[in-house]
């Protein structure tokens, strides 16, 4: 559906965007991550064709952005971070100025405000000056507005933030309803739950890189940490002077009848971990592998990128 | 001309809103009741106060109103006109509220021209109005020298398109400067620097003062190259805004 080959972007000198690239499936919802100021706004400004980028290409279903961008801006929806309206306007005519403006007949304009108005939980405020709404108020008209035209694609700057925490919940499963009307969502945010709550795809992004671009489940096979978490029947007796003659054992970690063993070879011990233990007359009750949360792989990354 | 339409819409409804026409009509139109009335009632009040005999230092005759009227509109009427578009596309380029427009592919183009457009209709409207009012006004309170409509028509046109251009010249300013007050204070300068040099042999008939003067000889006639050219310039102003417009960035 998207393609963004080797965007650059700068300001004068600094380089905000550094040859970034990544593909988004349809019907996706893709996650973009990245600490304050590493890319994520400027990457859909340019996306949602607000902002011009210096080199790259960008595609839409096949189709030049830079080239066709009045007509590809038809199958997107962006909401920013902060949305802006004419506050002496009330939900019933901003929605009927933006279906104007996006060439939308006066029959479809009128049923499609009533739809998303109820879809966004604003039907009561309809009429309401849009200047005496609540900042969660206009952050759901900001979405309206996104999808007011049903677009295909549409860009979610910082949905939840500055939401309570019920708000927060009510977005996240909007935003989950709309994969399943194929609707692809490009999320930028910096709560990771958020993104490990509803996204398929990930990419993190950090001084205007793209550190890492793929599946959310294939990346945490990826970032797997090297602790196996192992819980027997019986309290541990001096297992963890025994493992630790072991080459490949870190260290080892008691709590009465489970045990944490962390190894600094995980291919070995991945082999050899499990048939001593089975050989061991404690029960084994349980035994995972530990596998690391968005977070840590999140600040993972970043750090190394900081230390480069 | 989607974008046309929803913006020309939107103009109306905010300059209801905002009280724009107002304003607007307070700058235009309160001189054309209030010009007549004064020029009425200031020799009787000066003459209470000085106790003497001025009727011989006024000129009080409907013509003179329309020439007070068109001086008032040139000095106080513009700097309303001004000042009130000042922010025409500063404000919402500042405060980002081309965003969404401009994400649902709302052509820049059309948003200058429906802004334009709309407030010189408004304006035109509005200077006619004023000229008309001032007219009626002039000849039930005041005797002499009448000017015929085709006169006041005339005098209408050359300050219409002398607004024409201080619009498109405000907008064009509104469009890169950050300050809806600066943009003003700038257009204002120019305006103003322009009655300056009307008086130079050839650059004077190509000043947009010229047209205020014309107004005062309720004449087209030795104007036309002076509309042409303000009209010329108007669209240059235009056509500068759209292209800063296509390249400013939003957000």
């Amino acid at each position: 559906m998207l393609k963004v080959i080797n965007i650059n972007k700068k300001y004068g000198e600094f380089e905000v965007l550094k040859n970034i690239s990544f593909e988004i499936k349809k019907g996706a919802i893709y996650g973009f991550l990245g600490p304050n100021g590493a890319g994520k706004t400027t990457t859909m400004n340019i996306l949602s064709g607000l902002i011009d980028f210096n080199d790259g290409e960008i595609y839409l279903d096949g189709e030049d952005f830079k080239k066709n961008k009045r007509q590809l801006l038809k199958k997107l929806g962006y909401l920013p971070q902060n949305p802006v309206f004419y506050n002496y306007m009330n939900a019933n005519e901003y929605l009927h100025f933006i279906g104007e403006i996006a060439n939308m007949t006066e029959k479809n304009i009128k049923g499609r405000t009533e739809e998303i108005l109820s879809i966004v939980k604003l039907t009561e405020s309809a009429k309401r000056k849009i200047g005496h709404y609540s900042g969660g108020m206009k952050k759901r008209l900001g979405i309206a507005v996104a999808l007011f035209n049903n677009p295909e694609m549409v860009f979610l700057d910082e949905p939840t933030a500055a939401l309570d925490p019920e708000g927060r919940m009510e977005i996240l499963e909007f935003i989950k309803g709309l994969k399943t009307v194929g609707t692809t969502v490009f999320l930028s945010t910096h709560i990771l739950s958020d993104v490990e709550r509803v996204c398929d795809q990930v990419s993190i992004i950090d001084k205007g890189q793209i550190l890492i671009s793929d599946n959310l489940e294939d990346l945490k096979n990826k970032y797997i940490q090297p602790i196996f978490d192992i819980e027997f029947e019986k309290h541990c007796v001096k297992l963890d002077e025994i493992l630790l003659e072991y080459k490949w054992v870190d260290s080892v970690s008691i709590v009465e009848n489970k045990a944490s063993v962390y190894v600094n070879n995980l291919v070995i011990a991945k082999s050899e971990l499990l048939k001593f233990l089975v050989q061991r007359e404690n029960t084994i009750l349980s035994y995972d592998i530990r596998k690391s949360n968005l977070e840590d792989i999140f600040i993972r990354l970043v750090n190394k990128n900081e230390n480069l | 001309m989607k974008t046309f339409k929803a913006y020309f819409k939107k103009e109306i409804m905010e300059s209801k809103r905002q009280y724009k026409y107002i304003i607007l009509s307070i700058g235009i139109i309160a001189f054309a009741i209030l010009t007549p009335v004064m020029l009425k009632l200031l020799p009787k009040i000066l003459e209470q106060q000085l106790k003497g005999d001025l009727s011989s230092l006024f000129v009080a005759t409907p013509k003179s109103a329309i020439n007070e009227y068109i001086k008032n509109l040139f000095q106080i009427g513009t700097l309303f006109i001004i000042f009130t578009l000042g922010s025409n596309l500063n404000e919402e380029i500042n405060e980002e509220k081309f965003v969404f427009p401009y994400s649902k592919g709302a052509v820049p183009a059309s948003i200058v021209l429906a802004k334009i457009i709309h407030y010189t209709i408004v304006v035109t409207i509005l200077t006619f109005i004023g000229f008309l009012i001032c007219a009626y006004y002039g000849s039930i309170l005041l005797m002499g020298e009448k000017v015929s409509l085709s006169g006041i028509l005339n005098s209408s046109i050359l300050m219409s398109v002398f607004y024409f251009f201080n619009i498109t010249l405000v907008t064009f300013f509104s469009s890169f400067v950050k300050k809806g007050v600066s943009a003003g204070f700038i257009t204002v300068v120019i305006t103003f620097l322009s009655a300056t040099f009307v008086n130079f042999n050839t650059a004077g008939n190509f000043m947009p003062y010229k047209l205020v003067q014309g107004a005062n000889l309720f004449t087209l006639e030795n104007y036309l190259y002076t509309i042409a050219f303000s009209i010329m310039c108007s669209i240059l102003f235009i056509i500068a805004t759209i292209f800063k417009m296509n390249k400013v960035e939003v957000i």
